[in-house]
């Protein structure tokens, strides 16, 4: 039956109908309803869904740490909801998180290892892929690196930095985390002395004015960016101010768009500063009772040298609001305004930042400086006055930063050039002394070049592992970087993953990976909130857990004879009991699930977390919650209570009674955090005559870091199917361009092809350029510089010189990865 | 003589030069608006295209209840003289049947939800709301996608549409049933890709993927036939019934009688559909407790 023809014949003129007709219509409509549900036309009726099972997980996607709930039916995902009882999110996720069930059900997913033979890639077993692994490295232990990410699970960073530090005695083990975070976790370390922010999300529920520093947050972060906006709609007064080199989507929200020159930001901090000395607004009982003061040096070093508060006030001096404008083109009223706004004392102001002052050129000193101005105007320590960073991965925090998986650094904020700190890991090992290895292995870029140079010309990194993350892609100057392994043939890449990806192109060995829920995991978000699920659905084929794969190469190694698989007792590294009491050998894949290898890793793990007041709590408080933030510290009645505010007496049980604030593990041993002067310097490339243009990069809402997930969404790749260039529509009218024009980005390291989009998402000024970078086709870190922070060694990826050409009219595409 | 009484030759003749001065304005202004009325022949195709880039999905629909334009190309452009015999007639839409123009009033059309009788929808109509519906969702609860652009940067515009709800003909701009939340693109992105340029070069066909979503479980039970049926999906950020349901509805999901603004007195949120407003009062009071989950 046609449905048009129902729709015309069955509804008459409503007005013209008696109350007979009606009758006689209604009769005949619900006939025709049943005769629809008979011939199945219609669903059934049937109300409560009984069918699906809801479990809760936090989001794959970035480091804000949304809850969801997945909802699984015959083994497979077939919901996603917002998580209401997740303090995170409130019930609220972005598009991302409301399609994220669908990222497992690519066609395309990995499903068999594989191994490059004459150039061609073989299906194998794992047995021999396990043994392939095993034998590379036993072959050159000390030339053998991993590279995860802060998308590993807690217990799979814990296993791989375990079987590095404490099996292989290496310290060759990064994250990606250091392309991310890095300069933030500098900041922290030079200003407090440990890691990670001393507030929380709740800061957004209290602050009066919330201040941007180079982050598009209504994109980047658009669920914590909607619980402020959700308090200006119940009529409460907040004010946004959006430091940004582009407009974005955040500066449509903002009350004040500042717009600043690549780099000038640390010019703009330290006139802040200038106005709170020189107007004398600043906290000087916060100054007196909680600062110290200090300055970066010519070396660029963690610790700097210190100064006293004259010297640091003489420093200042030249950072007037015209020479700020002078520097970053931000008028001077406005620096007046934000210094007068810093001086007051009756408005609480958050700062809120991530990879715009992270990857940076002078990313540790810019976030020295915005921790700086928030002490030195006493905009610290209530809820609602504090410096926050945000996390782009959904471990980043959790697993990289607080298990330590970085080349100089051992779980719960230990180092491995600290004897002592060594002795501790140690201990908790298991270890013979003298096991660790007190030197600090290669951190991200110099890993790479080690890997991506000649055996013979001084690179000495021949195997790289890398789990849970797309280097190939993410890596800035790729060529230099990540292509040049190509036709080196004594290096060999092991890659394992979920999908085929940029890096899959010139792995020689490819271990296909469980994801998300097909395996069990914890995760670590930006508010230092530890999130655990469980697995829910099958991986499919002979995709593995990546913890799972770590086990099995330790054990094969302990086979093969490595003395280091043993701790001091003879016994493998990895040993697992049941409730029983019975070892279970989980290296056997068929047994891993036999215990919970998460739970225990963790139990192992939290021993570690104590030694630096990062205290978790039991595995088993955390499957009851929507995680918790640490320290978690057991309370007298045997409860566990989380942390919300560090540093401060009435929430952080650390803080000694009666000190109000205490910064306990200052650098300088008496409980003040430092206040850092650091000056404007220039960006290591800057655009001239030749590459007239700055390109800065970065993301978009839809896509997540490489998009090899987002990008196997339909709804999220539909909404922006490719890479683009944006451009200010003067300079695209002076150059001929039109919408939609196919232009050439060069730069000294390379050029790219890609579509033209003005007036678009993002509104560069003139005479700068912006890319996003999760088209695996175009992939613009072909063209960024590897200059690194000489701090944090993150590199920056936001600004360098480009020159911008008319394309060659063809497409440029290159055809997309294949195996 | 006294000097007001007006000269009749006078008079005449201010009289002539007032309608000759009126002929002028007339016949300028009809020279300029016959230019424009030849150029708005080509609204009807113009504006034809136009509304199907920007509703490419609403076009199947339109078509299938009144008869297509015969043709997408510009009408000629024809004189006053040869109007009469130009072929040009009013648009395809023009209703003017009383009772069509009746019908889309009573049914749905702004600002008619007196107390007239509604019926309730048919099940093709709902059969056709539902499939429309689940045409723009990965899976039932899923935020829907952008059926046209958007602006790439403000959500400004979208209120304009979708703050108050919209129906021209058969396209329906749903109005917001969270209008507190203020960044629309945060979770509704456009199906049709925002970016200009090459796209047939660029873009690729969808990805690939096998993931099934859930689909709607249908109606609500009801207690017996005639009962008010239960709402059979969740209320969270679906507080405003009037959203799909009220008179900017789709035509298979309005309600019979949308005088009756109080919705959730006889229909009442099925067990089931999580999370509820109850969940949320609990964690609005709470720091975090146990979950949902029992320890396994």
């Amino acid at each position: 039956m046609n449905t048009n023809t129902v729709t015309a014949s069955s509804v008459p003129a409503v007005s013209g109908l008696d109350r007979r007709r009606f009758l006689k219509h209604a009769a005949l409509a619900s006939a025709a309803a049943v005769a629809a549900t008979r011939s199945g036309l219609t669903p059934p009726a049937q109300a409560v869904e009984t069918d699906t099972r809801w479990d809760k997980a936090p989001c794959r996607f970035c480091g804000t740490g949304c809850h969801v709930e997945v909802g699984v039916r015959d083994g497979k995902i077939v919901g996603i909801r917002g998580d209401a009882k997740a303090e995170v999110n409130k019930g609220l996720l972005c598009v991302k998180g409301y399609h994220v069930g669908m990222i497992l059900y690519g066609k395309d997913r990995l499903t068999q290892p594989m191994l490059r033979r004459n150039g061609r890639m073989e299906v194998i077993t794992w047995d021999e892929a396990i043994d392939v692994v095993a034998r590379r490295i036993l072959a050159a232990p000390e030339r053998f690196a991993v590279y995860g990410s802060g998308q590993w699970t807690v217990a799979e960073g814990y296993a791989s930095q375990k079987l590095m530090k404490a099996g292989l005695a290496n310290n060759h083990i990064e994250p990606n985390a250091r392309l991310c975070m890095a300069s933030a976790v500098t900041g922290y370390l030079s200003v407090y002395g440990v890691d990670e922010p001393a507030g929380c999300y709740d800061d957004l529920d209290t602050c009066d004015v919330l201040i941007l520093w180079g982050n598009n947050m209504a994109e980047m972060h658009p669920v914590l960016f909607s619980r402020i906006l959700e308090r200006r709609n119940r009529g409460e007064k907040i004010r946004i101010i959006d430091f940004s080199t582009r407009r974005t989507r955040t500066s449509e929200f903002a009350d004040d768009y500042l717009e600043f020159r690549p780099q000038s930001d640390l010019a703009i901090a330290n006139g802040i500063a200038h106005l709170l000395i020189r107007s004398g607004t600043y906290s000087k009982e916060f100054v007196e009772k909680h600062c110290a003061f200090k300055t970066d040096t010519a070396e660029h070093t963690l610790d700097g040298r210190p100064i006293s508060f004259a010297d640091y006030c003489r420093e200042l001096e030249a950072y007037t609001p015209e020479k700020v404008e002078e520097i970053s083109g931000v008028p001077a009223e406005k620096i007046r305004m934000l210094g007068e706004l810093f001086g007051r004392k009756d408005v609480r102001i958050t700062s809120v930042w991530c990879m715009g002052m992270n990857q940076h050129a002078r990313g540790t000193n810019i976030n020295r400086l915005v921790h700086g101005i928030h002490l030195l105007s006493g905009h610290w320590g209530r809820p609602g006055d504090a410096p926050t960073s945000l996390t782009g991965q959904p471990s980043a925090c959790g697993t990289a930063r607080e298990v330590g998986t970085l080349c100089h650094l051992l779980p719960g904020g230990r180092v491995v050039a600290n004897p002592e700190h060594r002795k501790q890991s140690e201990a908790i090992w298991n270890l013979p002394e003298g096991r660790l290895n007190p030197k600090p292995g290669y951190h991200t870029v110099q890993l790479f070049e080690k890997f991506c140079t000649a055996t013979d010309k001084g690179g000495d990194i021949q195997t790289l592992f890398t789990q849970v993350t797309n280097p190939g892609q993410s890596l800035p100057n790729l060529h230099k970087l990540f292509k040049s392994k190509q036709g080196l043939e004594d290096k060999f890449l092991i890659v394992c993953d979920v999908y085929p990806t940029a890096t899959t192109e010139l792995a020689d060995l490819i271990l296909p990976a469980a994801m998300w829920v097909e395996k069990n995991g914890i995760y670590g978000n930006s508010e230092r909130r530890t999130q655990q699920w469980f697995r829910m659905v099958r991986p499919p084929g002979n995709a593995r857990d990546d913890c799972w794969m770590t086990i099995a190469i330790a054990r094969r190694l302990f086979e093969l004879g490595h003395p280091g698989m043993k701790d001091k007792e003879g016994k493998f590294l990895f040993t697992f009991k049941n409730e029983k009491g019975e070892e279970v050998p989980v290296w056997e894949w068929e047994r891993y699930y036999d215990v919970n290898v998460d739970r225990a890793l963790f139990e192992e793990y939290r021993l570690f977390t104590r030694l630096k007041h990062k205290d978790l709590a039991p595995y088993d408080e955390y499957v009851k919650a929507r995680g918790l933030r640490w320290p978690v510290v057991q309370q007298a009645d045997g409860s566990w209570r989380e942390t919300k505010f560090r540093f401060m007496e009435f929430d952080d049980p650390y803080v000694k009674k009666g000190a109000g604030i205490q910064f306990y593990h200052s650098v300088t041993k008496d409980d003040r955090a430092q206040v850092w002067f650091a000056p404007y310097e220039l960006p290591p490339e800057v655009p001239d005559a030749e590459y007239p243009f700055w390109l800065g990069t970065g993301r978009v809402l839809e896509h997540w870091h490489t998009g090899t997930m987002t990008m196997r969404v339909p709804q999220l790749r539909n909404a922006v199917p490719h890479s683009y260039v944006e451009m200010h529509p003067s300079d695209a009218a002076e150059k001929g361009f039109k919408n939609g024009d196919l232009v050439k980005l060069k730069t000294r390291r390379g050029e790219l092809e890609l579509p033209l989009w003005i007036s678009g998402r993002g509104h560069p000024p003139r005479g700068s350029v912006f890319v996003p970078f999760f088209d695996e086709r175009i992939m613009i870190n072909d063209l960024t510089l590897d200059a690194v922070c000489p701090v944090s060694k993150e590199p920056d990826y936001k600004k360098c010189a480009v020159d911008v050409q008319r394309g060659s009219q063809r497409s440029a595409r290159p055809p997309g990865p294949t195996i | 003589m006294t000097p007001s009484k007006p000269d009749p030759h006078t008079l005449s003749s201010r009289a002539s030069r007032v309608v000759l001065a009126m002929a002028l304005v007339t016949a300028i202004s009809g020279y300029f608006m016959g230019l424009r009325q030849v150029d708005r022949a080509h609204g009807p195709g113009a504006s034809e295209a136009r509304q199907a880039a920007l509703f490419p999905t609403a076009a199947p629909n339109r078509t299938s209840v009144s008869p297509a334009p015969s043709s997408q190309e510009a009408p000629t452009i024809v004189d006053y003289a040869g109007l009469g015999n130009s072929g040009l007639r009013p648009n395809a839409h023009w209703k003017s049947s009383l009772e069509s123009l009746r019908r889309d009033d009573g049914r749905r059309g702004a600002g008619s939800t007196a107390a007239a009788a509604l019926l309730p929808a048919s099940d093709a109509e709902r059969l056709l709301a539902v499939k429309r519906r689940a045409g723009r969702r990965a899976f039932d609860g899923a935020p829907p996608v952008v059926p046209h652009p958007v602006d790439a940067t403000s959500s400004a515009n979208c209120r304009v549409c979708h703050a108050e709800g919209l129906v021209v003909r058969d396209v329906v701009a749903p109005r917001m049933s969270h209008p507190e939340m203020g960044n629309c693109t945060q979770c509704h992105v456009p199906s049709g890709g925002g970016v200009p340029g090459v796209a047939s070069e660029w873009s690729l066909a969808l990805a690939a993927n096998d993931f099934v979503g859930k689909a709607s479980v249908g109606r609500g039970s009801r207690a017996w036939p005639g009962a008010p049926p239960t709402i059979p999906h969740a209320t969270w950020m679906r507080e405003n019934c009037s959203s799909c349901h009220g008179t900017t509805g789709l035509a298979g999901l309005r309600t019979s009688h949308p005088e009756r603004a109080l919705c959730t007195q006889c229909h009442v949120p099925d067990g089931g559909f999580a999370p509820g407003l109850a969940e949320i009062a609990e964690l609005a009071g709470s720091g975090p407790g146990p979950g949902l989950n029992a320890p396994r």
